[in-house]
């Protein structure tokens, strides 16, 4: 019992070897933030939310390593990024509305600094609550640099799931000249007119739009393999719910997939009319052999051409893609998946060659009336599988779209009911089956 | 501790429990234990209070005081002090047998208080009021720059961190040659 005893007259014990910031600091009789345990620090920093994370990790070195190591949750939820031309907007929307007089969503704005050679940076931010931008600061460097110098411990640090994450890239702009006057102090007309530089000056000015996009391409590339630098270092996976990107090439969609694991994908393509050799890129030849993309539980990528094998898409319930035609054994692979699993939702393959009918035709058999709808039954469901081919002019030049998803029993009566084609397009042996079913 | 005492102070609380049976069911009487601080005032807390603190639920489980040997061996907790301490037992009193809210809006403002209570609770391992204490601690925090956060959390610069890292690498490399000192004159 006087061990017992004894053992609470001791100090306070920590409760963990490591030591929260430091405990360097606790000569002070009254304890600080200092001296907290590193499950009560770790504890406090889940509860402080990701601005003021922010904050802390500017406050000393400790805390900046200590933040580092623990990865605090937070309440960051959606992260959105837009590169602009010559400038780069990020939209943070947060959890909760207890971020103190920030609200809820915040955007930062990294422009390109005006009158530099070198390049500058100057960084902008915009409350929820607040109508105007506010310049938060000018800094060296290009604007890029600085947004990534930002999001690395950001990316790095993010440990709980994020529901939305959106990289997108602007397209093209066509105009002639660059705005901005790319001196930062004011000059008197006077002075230009004297000035043995006005040619020189004219000429900054005047930046073609070739040339503008193409800085643009460049930029675009390096922030795609900067974040996919950041992605790589981390030791586990960033969680994003839904995951969408308007990029350049269909590469940079996959090769920031293998570091991000996400339910889904939407890729987009930003067109970079004008130059001719990133036209010619746009064919998808590898999908990554990577864990993430087979966890997605949707793939919706319209405007590169997917040249894989489709049985490589075989893990993925709902799918988007498009290809350059569609074979008869992806027809065969299609039905045979959809019959088999019952994971398979809906895809939709769109397809650059309209005759592929004729051999869907083939091998689904000849639908009356024009109606290209085929519907299978799968066996041990309550489902019907429906396969369809659409004809319309969209904006990825894909004119035909053969659709395979599974649909309830109920849906396909309302289809007989609507088209009045069941009867001839199902096959006998499935028509009684919807009958016996409905029957029941 | 030894085996003896164990055993009749694990006897003792056995007698409450068979008493109910033979009465019209009348209620077990309240056990209480006697805590005090640094300032060795003695506190009467309720054993269905205390059981917010895993420390002194796991100790009195152990233990198996009689009310008298209760009253005669308070906890000492030598490095509470005795206002934060007189706090944690109301605390533990106002929730006893109660679900817990939410928010506690009754803790410290002051931030010497509440890093005293922080420890103080951590110590005792309350685990609820430690999770309504820490959100406190963050609030502090919520919507400051970081010269303000530094000032409110009395956070040292860099310089002085440095500093103070040199002097603990000094005093660590003391140490270790004071060890490798005694080591060596324990081989001789």
């Amino acid at each position: 019992m006087f061990c017992l005893l004894q053992f609470l007259l001791l100090k306070f014990p920590k409760k963990s070897s490591e030591c929260p910031p430091s405990d360097l600091f606790s000569k002070n009789e009254k304890p600080t933030i200092m001296d907290m345990p590193h499950l009560v620090m770790t504890q406090i920093l889940d509860n402080i939310g990701f601005l003021a994370i922010q904050n802390l990790r500017k406050t000393c070195k400790s805390f900046r390593c200590f933040i580092d190591d623990v990865k605090p949750n937070n309440d960051l939820k959606k992260v959105n990024i837009r590169l602009g031309h010559h400038y780069l907007r990020v939209f943070l929307i947060f959890d909760n509305e207890e971020n103190g007089k920030n609200g809820r969503a915040v955007t930062v704005k990294y422009e390109e600094g005006e009158g530099k050679a070198e390049g500058s940076c100057v960084i902008y931010k915009k409350d929820e609550n607040s109508e105007d931008s506010k310049e938060l600061m000018k800094t060296d460097g290009h604007f890029l640099d600085v947004f990534l110098n930002d999001f690395e411990s950001i990316f790095k640090n993010q440990r709980s799931k994020l529901i939305d994450l959106g990289i997108k890239i602007d397209t093209f702009n066509y105009s002639n000249t660059y705005t901005y006057l790319p001196l930062s102090k004011f000059q008197s007309i006077f002075s230009r007119c004297l000035s043995t530089r006005s040619k020189k000056f004219k000429e900054v000015i005047k930046m073609t739009a070739e040339e503008k996009n193409r800085q643009h391409v460049k930029t675009a590339n390096e922030m795609m393999n900067g974040i996919e630098q950041i992605l790589e270092s981390r030791t586990v996976p960033l969680e994003v719910e839904n995951l969408s990107l308007t990029v350049f090439k269909s590469s940079q969609n996959f090769g920031i997939l293998r570091f991000i694991k996400t339910n889904l994908l939407h890729g987009t393509r930003a067109y970079p009319k004008g130059i001719s050799e990133e036209i010619e890129n746009s064919v998808l030849d590898s999908i990554p052999t990577c864990d993430t993309f087979k966890t997605l539980e949707r793939l919706q990528i319209l405007h590169y051409v997917m040249t894989n094998p489709i049985s490589d898409f075989l893990d993925i319930p709902e799918l988007y893609i498009k290809r350059e035609s569609i074979s008869r054994e992806d027809v065969l692979i299609m039905k045979q998946a959809f019959l088999t699993n019952s994971h398979l939702k809906k895809w939709k393959v769109k397809s650059k060659n309209r005759k592929d009918n004729v051999l869907i035709r083939e091998v689904l058999g000849q639908s009356p009336d024009n109606q290209e709808k085929w519907f299978f039954e799968i066996p041990n469901s309550a489902k019907v599988l429906s396969i369809y081919v659409n004809y319309v002019f969209d904006t990825t030049f894909a004119p035909m779209t053969f659709d395979c998803m599974q649909i309830n029993l109920c849906f396909v009566f309302s289809i007989f009911l609507i088209y009045k084609t069941l009867h001839a397009s199902v096959r006998p042996s499935v028509r009684l089956w919807i009958f016996e079913k409905l029957d029941n | 501790m030894s085996s003896t005492e164990q055993g009749t102070s694990s006897a003792a609380p056995a007698e409450p429990t068979t008493a109910p049976e033979s009465a019209a069911a009348p209620e077990v009487p309240e056990s209480f234990y006697y805590v005090h601080g640094k300032d060795k005032v003695v506190h009467k807390v309720s054993a269905g209070a205390l059981q917010h603190s895993a420390l002194i639920h796991g100790m009195i489980s152990n233990l198996g005081y009689t009310e008298e040997q209760a009253k005669a061996n308070p906890f000492p907790f030598e490095n509470i002090d005795g206002d934060i301490l007189q706090m944690v037992v109301d605390w533990c009193n106002q929730h006893k047998g109660k679900p817990t809210p939410p928010e506690d809006t009754n803790l410290p403002k002051q931030k010497e208080k509440l890093f005293d209570l922080v420890l103080a609770v951590n110590y005792l391992e309350i685990k609820e009021l430690l999770t309504y204490c820490c959100k406190q601690v963050a609030m502090m925090v919520k919507g400051k720059s970081p010269e303000e956060i530094r000032e409110i959390w009395m956070i040292p610069t860099d310089a002085e961190d440095e500093a103070a890292e040199k002097e603990a690498k000094k005093r660590a490399g003391k140490e270790a040659a004071g060890e490798t000192a005694a080591a060596a004159g324990d081989a001789k």
